[in-house]
């Protein structure tokens, strides 16, 4: 599946993002400074491309620390070998946030 | 979870905006959805608070943030069906039969600006409007208006209880000119008038002065389309019909006299005419058909009367709306039509037992938006520009276009009602997958039809080929409970 998908820059740049550590969405525009409307979009497009998959957080855990449950996004498999083809074809895709450490 | 502390304006804003784009999202996803966005919102915001960096610039990047959940809800929106299925449901919803009404209604009025219909609603440009009338010779053989004798007048202002005191009636008279201004867009009127018919109607110049001798008025659309606007023509001289006139001044833009198009208003101390039509003003509170009376009655002791003809009284008012009782009595025409044939009376009782509150508004809502078109195209068909707005002369209230008016109005509202017939109850859609059931010929405790159905999955009309003595319903109605809500969860 992984292997026929070619992300736009903008969804590769998300996908790196999210498996760098950024898992919710208002955390992945803050990194990428990608407006709300195109983080979220893309988030779902590639959740429903199964290169990423969300999961609720525990609700006795949100309710522990006294907040809303937040939900989560992280990298599936394929979604790694997606991102490992798109940094191949987007060199500088990896440069732009080697600062980061991943998650 | 302790309960939260008072949001500020900016998060109350944020979470109105998810809640609206919510209703972009698909039922089943919305309420996952809403959490996410929400949980996003109180995170951001706490966290700020928390960290002392609340701000209102921070409130502003939170709700330049949450525009983007319309994005978000479109790209649900946008995956949910086909275009081609997004548009076949939207043409089922009622909106979009309420637009299709509406729409040639705004062509019509982009298309001419509906000049008719704009001057039937605003008030008439003349002072005490209601006291006003106009008084011609009305013959019953021919049916026809023509003017009364002007010896009348003199006699009619001496004896005259309910005319309101001197100077309350006018002579005036159409004049027909076919030479002059052969180039002009719409050709002008020109009407023949003594000086105390513009203090009659209330009416002051624009520009120059009412003459008290042989002079010219313009009406200003006149002055505009033939003249140009020329300023230095008030006080010049035209030539009509190979005579020189003064021209004495211009009336003001907003007044017209029983017709749209561009006047030329000849001042003459005395017509010339031996019949000529009366401007008259009533006292307060005096009909114009008190006064027809009235003003026949002096006709007979003056011995003036003939019997197929007779003076006839008409309030301005009444002349400009008689096409709307026109156009009420083919809606009440059609109302009977539609009760006769549309066998509504046991609808009806059936229809107001499910909650028909919003079905009767947007029953009503059809037929007003439906009415209203076909009214307006008429009048604006029917009074042209040209048209003078006199029962006899005005085609708009003629017998042509009631019986217009009748037939158009039975149309709409069988119309109406045979859609109201094909919506389904609750959301009003049109229904849709019609099912042939049974066998025609079988029909001895069997039931043969169509079967339509709701999109939604409210429910499914039955509709009889034929009404049988045992089952007189002619469709009914059956509400599908929510057991069948997993059938149509693709409608959500």
């Amino acid at each position: 599946m992984g292997d026929s998908i070619k992300l736009s820059h903008t969804a590769a740049l998300i996908l790196q993002t999210v498996d760098q550590g950024c898992r919710y969405g208002f955390d992945i525009m803050d990194t990428t400074g990608l407006p709300s409307g195109t983080v979220y979009p893309a988030l779902r497009r590639l959740e429903s491309e199964g290169l990423i998959d969300s999961k609720w957080e525990a609700e006795k855990d949100a309710l522990a620390e006294q907040r809303p449950a937040r939900k989560y996004y992280r990298l599936t498999r394929s979604g790694a070998q997606v991102l490992l083809q798109s940094q191949k074809r987007y060199p500088l895709l990896e440069k732009l946030s080697a600062g980061r450490p991943r998650a | 979870m302790q309960p939260e502390p008072k949001p500020p304006l900016s998060v109350v804003v944020a979470r109105s905006l998810v809640g609206a784009a919510s209703r972009l999202v698909p039922r089943a996803e919305r309420e996952g959805w809403q959490r996410e966005w929400e949980a996003e919102i109180w995170h951001r915001w706490q966290f700020l608070e928390g960290a002392g960096a609340w701000s209102v610039e921070e409130g502003f990047r939170l709700l330049l943030c949450c525009c983007g959940s319309f994005a978000d809800g479109a790209w649900y929106f946008a995956r949910r069906q086909s275009v081609h299925e997004r548009i076949q449901e939207y043409a089922r919803s009622p909106w979009a039969c309420l637009a299709a009404l509406l729409a040639p209604l705004c062509v019509l009025a982009l298309a001419t600006g509906l000049p008719a219909t704009r001057q039937l609603l605003m008030p008439l440009p003349y002072r005490d409007a209601s006291q006003l009338s106009i008084i011609s010779l009305h013959s019953y053989t021919t049916g026809k208006e023509s003017g009364v004798r002007a010896a009348m007048l003199p006699e009619w202002m001496e004896k005259s209880h309910l005319l309101a005191g001197g100077g309350s009636l006018a002579a005036f008279n159409w004049m027909e000119l076919k030479r002059d201004f052969p180039a002009a867009p719409v050709k002008p009127l020109f009407i023949s008038v003594e000086p105390a018919f513009f203090s009659l109607l209330g009416v002051n110049v624009e520009l120059g002065a009412i003459p008290k001798e042989t002079a010219l008025l313009l009406s200003h659309r006149a002055w505009v389309s033939l003249f140009h606007s020329d300023r230095q023509l008030v006080g010049g001289n035209i030539v009509i019909q190979g005579q020189p006139y003064r021209v004495a001044g211009v009336l003001p833009e907003r007044f017209w006299f029983l017709s749209r198009r561009p006047a030329i208003y000849f001042v003459m101390p005395h017509l010339p005419d031996n019949r000529v039509m009366a401007l008259a003003r009533a006292k307060p509170g005096v009909t114009a058909a008190v006064l027809e009376k009235e003003l026949v009655s002096i006709c007979r002791q003056d011995g003036f009367t003939v019997s197929a003809t007779q003076p006839h009284a008409i309030s301005l008012g009444d002349a400009l709306t008689a096409p709307v009782f026109s156009f009420a009595i083919a809606v009440v025409g059609g109302l009977v039509c539609l009760v006769r044939l549309g066998n509504l009376r046991t609808a009806l009782r059936r229809d107001l037992r499910v909650a028909a509150l919003r079905r009767a508004s947007f029953f009503a809502a059809k037929c007003a938006v439906a009415l209203s078109a076909v009214f307006g195209a008429g009048l604006e068909l029917s009074r042209g520009e040209s048209s003078i707005l006199l029962p006899r002369m005005d085609s708009a209230s003629g017998p042509g276009v009631a019986w217009l008016y009748l037939l158009c109005a039975m149309g709409v509202l069988l119309w109406a009602w045979a859609d109201q017939r094909a919506r389904c109850r609750v959301c009003l859609r049109l229904l849709c997958f019609p099912v042939r059931i049974g066998c025609p010929g079988c029909l001895l405790l069997d039931w043969a039809g169509t079967e339509l159905l709701c999109s939604e999955g409210h429910g499914v009309l039955h509709v009889p080929d034929m009404v049988v003595s045992w089952d007189n319903q002619a469709d009914r109605w059956i509400a599908l409970d929510d057991s069948w809500r997993d059938c149509f969860t693709h409608a959500e």
